[in-house]
């Protein structure tokens, strides 16, 4: 009997550690999770504000745009007779220029005439091209077909 | 001088030097300790999960008090060793400069009330802590002001209701021996909650006592008379007065088959104390 104090007071200092264990692994969890939810919860407004800033670029980007967005077609005169040119105008900018009819050009200088079309799209202008050498009449043809379409697409 | 009074004046000697050594070193040991308590109870006012690494010293001071009994509040703590060092010097001016021939004290009868104060304020503070009004209030901790005296600095103004508190705990020293610990220190409540290993606890024979004899009661400096009440046992602060003064020896504890000689028993505890204290970071010179 002379040690009843003692074991009463182990069982207590036992339920008050296993209390305090159990107690720290719950808020252990409680905060991770408030933790994870905080940094879910800050990449989502990262998210929100980068979308929100990629349309406003473009919203600004279209509003510069020379062109309106769509497809155009446009005819010029080449070596041996009409070229004609589908241009596409995407986010205002010129993305593809396809020479869809082009058969009374000789391949050959047509083909080099092609070269041209890359300048183009690169500078985003049709103005700057230049005549190929060696394919001038093709190259002609081809520049009036594209800056004929280029012009119905030029916003108003 | 008789075997004995040079036994006596050993062992004097070497508590002496324990104690002045940890108090010198080791001084905020006591409010580390109970800093613990105080950062468990504010985490869960907070509902926080506790930092685990700030508590360190108080699971040390538990731990080694369950294995050793209250070795640290007899001969570690440093506010226990400012009490009895009071104390002694209140004896000494009492008898010397008013000559009288016995110290003024707190009645006993008063004690055993006073004493239960301790747990009060240990509640207090946890309540304060739950709550989370205990770190808005500052400089209210004589422990504090005591903390600035030992690093050799003054507790400034915001200190004032910590120093009042302070001198008025100096003051109660002078009239009781172990005035703060056996009535006031919360860590001590905590402490005398503990189950202490039968291994370490002082047991006495009491057939072989004299009839009437009450020299260890008498002796002891927070007045229990070891195995008559198992709830005052955690009141012991393992001092081993009453072991000294026994005069037919029948208190012992089990440990003391293993070390014999009490003194270097002592020494050895104050040793694993020591290099635990220096683990747990406790020495304040590194």
């Amino acid at each position: 009997m002379k040690n009843t104090g003692m074991i009463v007071k182990f069982i207590s200092v036992a339920i008050i550690a296993a209390s305090l264990a159990a107690y720290q692994s719950a808020a252990s969890v409680r905060a991770e999770t408030a933790a994870q939810i905080k940094a879910e919860e800050r990449e989502a407004e990262k998210r929100r504000k980068a979308a929100q800033k990629a349309a406003a670029d473009k919203a600004a980007a279209e509003a510069a745009a020379k062109y309106a967005d769509g497809i155009y077609e446009g005819v010029g005169e080449g070596y041996g007779g009409d070229i004609k040119v589908r241009l596409t105008v995407k986010d205002g900018e010129i993305v593809t220029i396809d020479p869809y009819e082009h058969s009374d050009e000789d391949d050959e200088y047509f083909g080099l005439a092609k070269a041209l079309i890359g300048e183009v799209i690169e500078a985003n202008d049709t103005d700057t091209a230049d005549i190929v050498s060696g394919a001038t009449f093709s190259s002609e043809g081809l520049i009036e077909a594209i800056q004929d379409a280029a012009g119905k697409a030029v916003k108003k | 001088m008789t075997d004995k009074k040079k036994k006596t004046l050993l062992r004097n000697s070497f508590e002496v030097f324990i104690r002045t050594l940890f108090f010198l070193t080791m001084p905020a040991a006591f409010s580390s300790g109970f800093l613990g308590v105080k950062l468990i109870f504010n985490a869960i006012g907070a509902g926080e999960p506790i930092n685990i690494d700030r508590i360190w010293v108080l699971a040390g001071l538990l731990v080694f008090t369950i294995i050793f009994g209250r070795f640290f509040c007899g001969f570690v703590c440093a506010f226990g060793t400012l009490g009895d060092l009071v104390y002694f010097i209140s004896g000494v001016v009492q008898k010397k400069l008013f000559k009288r021939k016995k110290q003024i004290a707190i009645p006993e009868k008063a004690s055993a009330v006073l004493q239960k104060l301790k747990y009060i304020i240990l509640f207090a503070v946890v309540m304060l802590c739950l709550f989370g009004i205990y770190s808005k209030l500052s400089g209210i901790s004589p422990w504090d002001v005591f903390s600035r005296f030992m690093i050799l600095k003054l507790p400034t103004s915001d200190y004032i209701i910590g120093i009042i508190l302070f001198a008025l705990i100096i003051i109660g020293m002078a009239f009781k021996k172990r005035f703060f610990c056996r009535f006031l220190c919360p860590m001590g409540a905590i402490f005398s909650l503990l189950p202490v290993l039968p291994f370490s606890r002082i047991h006495r024979d009491e057939s072989n006592c004299i009839k009437g004899c009450q020299a260890c009661k008498m002796n002891c400096p927070v007045h229990i008379k070891p195995g008559e009440d198992i709830l005052g046992e955690g009141e012991c602060i393992s001092c081993e007065k009453c072991m000294n003064i026994c005069p037919k020896k029948n208190l012992t504890r089990p440990e003391r088959r293993i070390i014999k000689n009490d003194i270097v028993l002592l020494l050895v505890k104050a040793a694993i104390f020591f290099v635990m204290g220096i683990f747990l970071g406790l020495f304040r010179f590194i």
